[in-house]
């Protein structure tokens, strides 16, 4: 039997590192839920979004929306980015009733409007269908952003052509 | 190295994946070496290996260097081995019997106290690597698997008999 030194010699001479025999990463990094941002960010991000979509698109409905993609894309929480999605969409449902609704003269270029909103309407629904499986989705949200945003664009330019008209 | 892990640790932080990737490159064979070590498992050693690095990224935010990085994760890393040794515990309770040789790996090259230590009766095995190979106290090691503080020197005590036995053998 060996002594008690000799344990203690052979303990004392283990490798501190053991070299896992696969590459364990792969499945590892699957499982990291990317970093949320500081909740100050979120309030600003917020902030800023409702400034621009509040202040700035109602008076002048034939602007573009301000809302730029730098400042959803700045930030990598989704909780933020379906949030200034709301509010974009509440501004689009606000917009679609009280211009599209009070349109006398549908200007050339723009005879199939309701066509193309439905269209966007219907790539919308898909979306949202698809967050409801992944509601952490930046990519999905950051899409659904874009096509908010390509309707009131679009409402914005068919109502500042028929005022021209 | 030093430095650079505390840059990565500062990068990991705020969310660098791969400033992680380098954290995990770099302490991936000493985590799972506690693994293995005291669940003498291979897959299982995975399992737990994986299972601490996604807890060392989630508890990152909190870690403000008042330890070393290492050491931080190594008490990650024993704290998640020992919860699944205490599952593996519940089930040698089903069973009423304790499988001296379960997941017992016979790897040529590995030196003959880690195959021996893999060889141990499962309590005894735990409190020896906590013990001997970890630097945990037996008042710690008791808290930790669940057990009397006397029983876990007493299992100490018969972990070092039986490897001192086993490696005369060979």
């Amino acid at each position: 039997m060996k002594t008690e030194q000799q344990l203690d010699a052979l303990i004392s001479q283990l490798a501190p590192e053991v070299e896992p025999q696969r590459d364990l990463w792969p499945e590892l990094s699957e499982r990291l839920v990317p970093r949320r941002q500081p909740v100050y960010r979120n309030w600003l991000g917020v902030a800023a979004a409702a400034v621009l979509t509040f202040w700035f698109w109602p008076q002048q409905p034939a602007i573009e929306p301000q809302l730029s993609f730098e400042t959803a894309e700045s930030t990598d929480d989704s909780r933020l980015l379906l949030a200034v999605s709301q509010q974009l969409q509440q501004q689009l449902n606000a917009e679609q009733t009280r211009q599209l609704k009070g349109l006398k003269q549908v200007p050339e270029g723009f005879t199939d409007w309701s066509r193309q909103l439905l269209i966007w309407h219907k790539a919308q629904g898909q979306i949202e269908l698809a967050l409801q499986f992944q509601p952490d989705d930046q990519k999905l949200i950051q899409q659904l952003q874009r096509i908010q945003q390509q309707q009131l664009s679009y409402i914005a330019k068919l109502v500042k052509t028929s005022e021209l008209t | 190295m030093q430095q650079q892990v505390e840059t990565w640790v500062n990068q990991a932080k705020k969310g660098d994946q791969q400033a992680f990737y380098q954290l995990y490159h770099q302490f991936k064979g000493r985590v799972y070496a506690i693994c293995l070590r005291l669940l003498a498992d291979r897959g299982q050693a995975e399992d737990a290996t994986q299972e601490a690095f996604v807890r060392a990224w989630q508890q990152l935010p909190g870690f403000r260097g008042d330890s070393s990085f290492s050491t931080w994760l190594h008490s990650i890393s024993s704290r998640t081995a020992v919860d699944l040794w205490r599952k593996n515990k519940v089930m040698r309770l089903v069973v009423d019997e304790e499988p001296e040789e379960q997941g017992y790996l016979d790897v040529p090259e590995m030196p003959q106290l880690e195959q021996a230590i893999l060889r141990l009766p499962a309590q005894a095995r735990a409190v020896f690597v906590l013990f001997a190979l970890e630097g945990y106290q037996h008042n710690e090691i008791a808290e930790l698997l669940g057990i009397a503080e006397g029983s876990s020197k007493a299992q100490y005590h018969r972990a070092r008999q039986l490897l001192r036995s086993w490696l005369d053998e060979n």
